[in-house]
């Protein structure tokens, strides 16, 4: 057979030694993602539909219980319960990550404005809380919140709690701790699609009468898109599956469907239950991305 | 019309720093309505410091900006009536060029029909009505620079402001535009007001230049004024090629190291330069009754219609046409005739 060369990238090569090399240095990937991705997924898939023995050992028989008990239909007749856990992850992911985005912009801006000296500290700042455990990091709100400390003192003269209690557990401390989370999976993205801003389409936008809004809209809004879109996903998808910081800052009335999980793998020893609830959050996931995706190619044709 | 109509502008005093350059420099102009003016300058002369003042992108540290009579000084660039071609365009890459155009007009919450009737106007007599549905990248350097043309004229400014807006065009377009935007600037009647390097653009289409040079202007006037009658060695030079003698003043002529020449007027000093363009000097077998060089041909270049000759001595550049051949060696008599001797006021 002749062989037939062809140059790639100023190399001289022939298709063949392309695919042999690409398989060499992608298969280490692709296996470790076997591993630990694709096939843990697929016994998930598989344990979904097992049922909890009596000592919390899985019975291999196939049934649909753990899903219909996820929408809600238990022993005693239908209830909300999950569901409210379910659409409650969902609002404080959304909330956490619309927080985040409202927080980034002017964030950004500051530090795209700085002088480029001061420019890279100011972004160290942002990354430095990475550089702690995230359990640790979310016991320091405790600290912060403490009764003894001013937040609280002012929260008790305002009457918003009882005087000599702390801030924590609320709904109020699982924002404060996701969205000091998440802020910089938001500023950085957008922090790179802000720095590379051209300033000469929002002074065209201002040559042409636009009001502020206007301005953010049509000439800032579209040139972040790039970032803020990667940030949006980064913020959205794990805080949908977050539990470290709804368990330890918002309590048990405050469950959050990672919290679930984390119960019936824990706790309950319930795996099977605990599989189909992951299968549902992981569809959930998807469905956003898809909406999510749908409308963000709507709003680069924004008029 | 003057400068106190609807469109005519005047800037009065005009000083901007940038830290410790001094960018704009005592800078006062009057621009009568439904003139096209150009501001002329080599790069960082504060040309385009200027042209953003009046479109209020930039705040003047001093001096003051007034359109029609009126004092727009502190209006902020969205309630001036003026629009920009901005040098890179500035096109709005998410938008049709339809919604480019209409841009302004939306943003002053226009009704439909009207944004459609002036937006199809302006496309129409751009000719870019075949284009109204694609987007910026899909467009050439040329089509782009018309939508940007098309986006500030639908809002009727009363002056138009222009930053450099041939210099991403290859040569050849940029010859045309300069010709179609002089014809639309006719046509229309309103003031437009060119920032650009090129002197040739600015004689093209200008009724009146501005040289300036590190932020101050050095000379201004029609373009037969500026070109015809440098007043200093830098216009001279910026404004095409020009041949600068320099000498002693003695018996009201001019001591140089070519001879002595006979000057039309006396200059105002007693050492200095005098300047004469290429195609100024004439060509002769013989020797002419005064200001007569022996020259001799060092290097021809041929430009097609001419040729560029450079002589010895000097090097002085002559400007001939192509009727007679030139080759290097030849000699002839070049007159550097009195009337054709700009004497620069610039010691």
């Amino acid at each position: 057979m002749k062989r037939k060369m062809l140059v790639w990238y100023g190399e001289l090569t022939t298709t063949r030694s392309l695919i042999k090399r690409g398989l060499l240095f992608l298969s280490p990937g692709m296996l470790w993602l076997l591993a630990f991705l694709v096939l843990p997924g697929l016994v998930l898939v598989v344990v979904s539909f097992a049922s909890r023995g009596a000592y919390g050992e899985l019975v291999w028989e196939f049934n649909l219980e753990n899903y219909k008990r996820l929408a809600g239909f238990g022993i005693f007749g239908w209830s909300a319960d999950y569901l409210v856990i379910v659409w409650r992850s969902v609002w404080v992911a959304l909330v956490t990550t619309v927080l985040s985005v409202v927080l980034s912009y002017p964030l950004c801006f500051f530090i795209a404005r700085r002088p480029e000296r001061t420019r890279y500290l100011w972004l160290t700042m942002v990354i430095i809380p990475f550089w702690t455990n995230m359990v640790i990091r979310t016991y320091a709100w405790f600290l912060i919140l403490a009764p003894e400390l001013p937040f609280a003192r002012l929260a008790a003269m305002l009457g918003l709690v009882s005087p000599g209690s702390p801030l924590y557990p609320s709904a109020f401390a699982v924002y404060l701790g996701m969205v000091s989370m998440f802020l910089p999976f938001v500023a950085l993205p957008l922090y790179s699609s802000v720095e590379r801003l051209d300033w000469e389409l929002v002074e065209a936008a201002q040559d042409l009468y636009a009001s502020r809004l206007r301005v953010f809209t049509q000439a800032i809004l579209p040139q972040t898109l790039p970032g803020l879109s990667v940030g949006v996903i980064l913020t959205f998808v794990p805080a949908m599956g977050m539990f470290v910081v709804p368990d330890l800052l918002g309590g048990a009335k405050y469950m959050l469907v990672g919290n679930l999980i984390q119960q019936q793998f824990g706790a309950s020893r319930d795996w099977a239950f605990g599989a189909a609830i992951s299968m549902g959050l992981m569809v959930l996931t998807m469905f956003s991305l898809y909406l999510y995706r749908r409308k963000s190619k709507g709003a680069e044709v924004l008029v | 019309m003057d400068s106190e109509s609807g469109g005519g502008l005047v800037l009065q005093g005009m000083n901007k720093h940038f830290g410790r350059v001094h960018a704009v420099r005592d800078v006062s102009l009057e621009v009568p309505a439904g003139e096209f003016f150009t501001l002329l300058g080599p790069s960082g002369c504060g040309k385009t410091t200027l042209l953003r003042i009046i479109a209020g992108l930039e705040m003047p540290d001093e001096g003051r900006v007034l359109l029609g009579g009126k004092d727009i000084t502190d209006l902020p660039a969205t309630r001036r009536q003026v629009n920009t071609v901005f040098q890179s365009y500035a096109l709005f890459p998410h938008l049709t060029v339809f919604e480019n155009v209409a841009f302004g007009l939306r943003s002053r919450k226009f009704p439909q029909d009207e944004i459609n009737e002036r937006v199809g106007k302006r496309l129409e007599m751009l000719g870019l009505e075949e284009m109204a549905q694609r987007r910026p990248d899909q467009l050439s350097g040329g089509q782009k620079q018309r939508v940007a043309l098309a986006r500030a004229l639908v809002n009727e400014p009363e002056v138009l402001l222009l930053d450099e807006p041939m210099s991403a065009l290859d040569a050849k377009l940029r010859a045309q535009v300069q010709v179609e935007l002089r014809r639309l600037q006719q046509k229309l009647g309103r003031t437009f007001i060119l920032v650009t390097h090129d002197q040739d653009e600015a004689m093209v289409v200008s009724d009146r230049i501005a040289v300036m040079r590190d932020g101050a202007v050095i000379q201004s006037g029609t373009p037969e004024e500026v070109y015809d009658a440098p007043r200093t060695r830098f216009v001279a030079e910026f404004l095409g090629a020009a041949n600068l003698i320099s000498g002693k003043v003695v018996d009201g002529g001019l001591q140089t190291e070519l001879g002595f020449l006979h000057l039309e007027e006396t200059p105002p000093w007693s050492q200095g330069t005098v300047a004469i363009r290429p195609e100024w000097i004439r060509l002769h077998e013989s020797p002419p009754a005064q200001n007569g060089i022996r020259g001799r041909v060092r290097e021809v270049i041929f430009r097609g219609t001419d040729y560029d000759l450079w002589m010895e001595p000097g090097p002085l550049r002559v400007r001939s046409h192509t009727y007679k051949h030139f080759k290097p060696g030849d000699e002839i008599w070049l007159e550097l005739a009195p009337d054709e001797l700009v004497v620069l006021h610039e010691a």
